[in-house]
């Protein structure tokens, strides 16, 4: 028996408030993990693609193997929650939905990027645009959950 | 019978249903074991409140499977969820009552 078991049934206004606020505190810091995943993923995936786009051909390996291993670990990491707040029930599909255009794009730009080096500046900098706009989804949906943070969600 | 205590909701002003609505107000839905920990009741308790709550229509369970382990999840349904804003409403009104007595 857990030494709250046996409360009564009496509870002033009062205390029924600093209750609520109590428990619904704790319960927000516990969510708090999905904005931070989508932050990890947003600048993880900007990176990754930094290297893929315009790194030397041995990082590139380097950094495909670590991605696998960061998907697997996220996948993990996500799906061992056990409680999800309404904002990021709500952002799931959409930050979903856009980070796999986004990445299906910059697929396709790596594939019609020219292998000639030195890369022309002009692809360079539409290379960093492509792998900056691919973390977008993921770093917009981090900002929309750290900013609510403790707030009313 | 004008005073704002008797607009309080009797099935939500328990201490342990309370704790539970409070825990589920700001989530889409929480895993059973999470709430459990989280307002620290024994599990048969938990399970003896939820019941009543479901009952009232103020909470939704869905049971799942994660290979053979089960999985309980918990969430407010939307009655549930006006009944908890104006509970905690009345509370409001009851408290600034008082301070301004």
């Amino acid at each position: 028996m857990n030494a709250r078991d046996d409360i009564g049934h009496d509870i002033t206004p009062d205390a029924a408030l600093r209750e609520i606020d109590r428990v619904s505190g704790s319960v927000r810091r516990s969510t708090r993990w999905a904005g931070r995943w989508l932050l990890v993923l947003g600048l993880g995936t900007i990176v990754y693609w930094l290297v893929m786009l315009l790194g030397p051909g041995s990082l590139a390996v380097v950094a495909a193997w670590a991605w696998i291993a960061f998907t697997i670990a996220g996948c993990v990491y996500v799906f061992r929650k056990n409680v999800y707040d309404r904002l990021t029930w709500r952002l799931q599909w959409p930050v979903t939905g856009a980070y796999v255009l986004a990445v299906v794009l910059t697929v396709l730009f790596a594939n019609v990027m020219p292998e000639r080096e030195p890369l022309p500046a002009g692809w360079v900098l539409a290379a960093v645009l492509a792998a900056v706009l691919c973390g977008t989804p993921p770093l917009y949906g981090a900002w929309r959950l750290l900013r609510a943070g403790g707030e009313e969600r | 019978m004008t005073h704002p205590r008797h607009g309080l909701n009797e099935i939500i002003h328990a201490p342990v249903r309370l704790s539970i609505m409070a825990a589920l107000a700001p989530v889409e839905k929480a895993e059973f074991r999470f709430l459990r920990d989280t307002i620290e009741v024994s599990d048969s308790l938990l399970s003896k409140h939820m019941l009543t709550l479901e009952e009232a229509g103020y909470v939704r369970v869905e049971k799942a499977f994660v290979g053979k382990r089960p999985r309980t999840w918990l969430a407010l349904t939307e009655e549930g969820r006006a009944a908890f804003k104006e509970y905690t409403s009345v509370l409001r009104r009851i408290t600034e009552g008082t301070l301004h007595a």
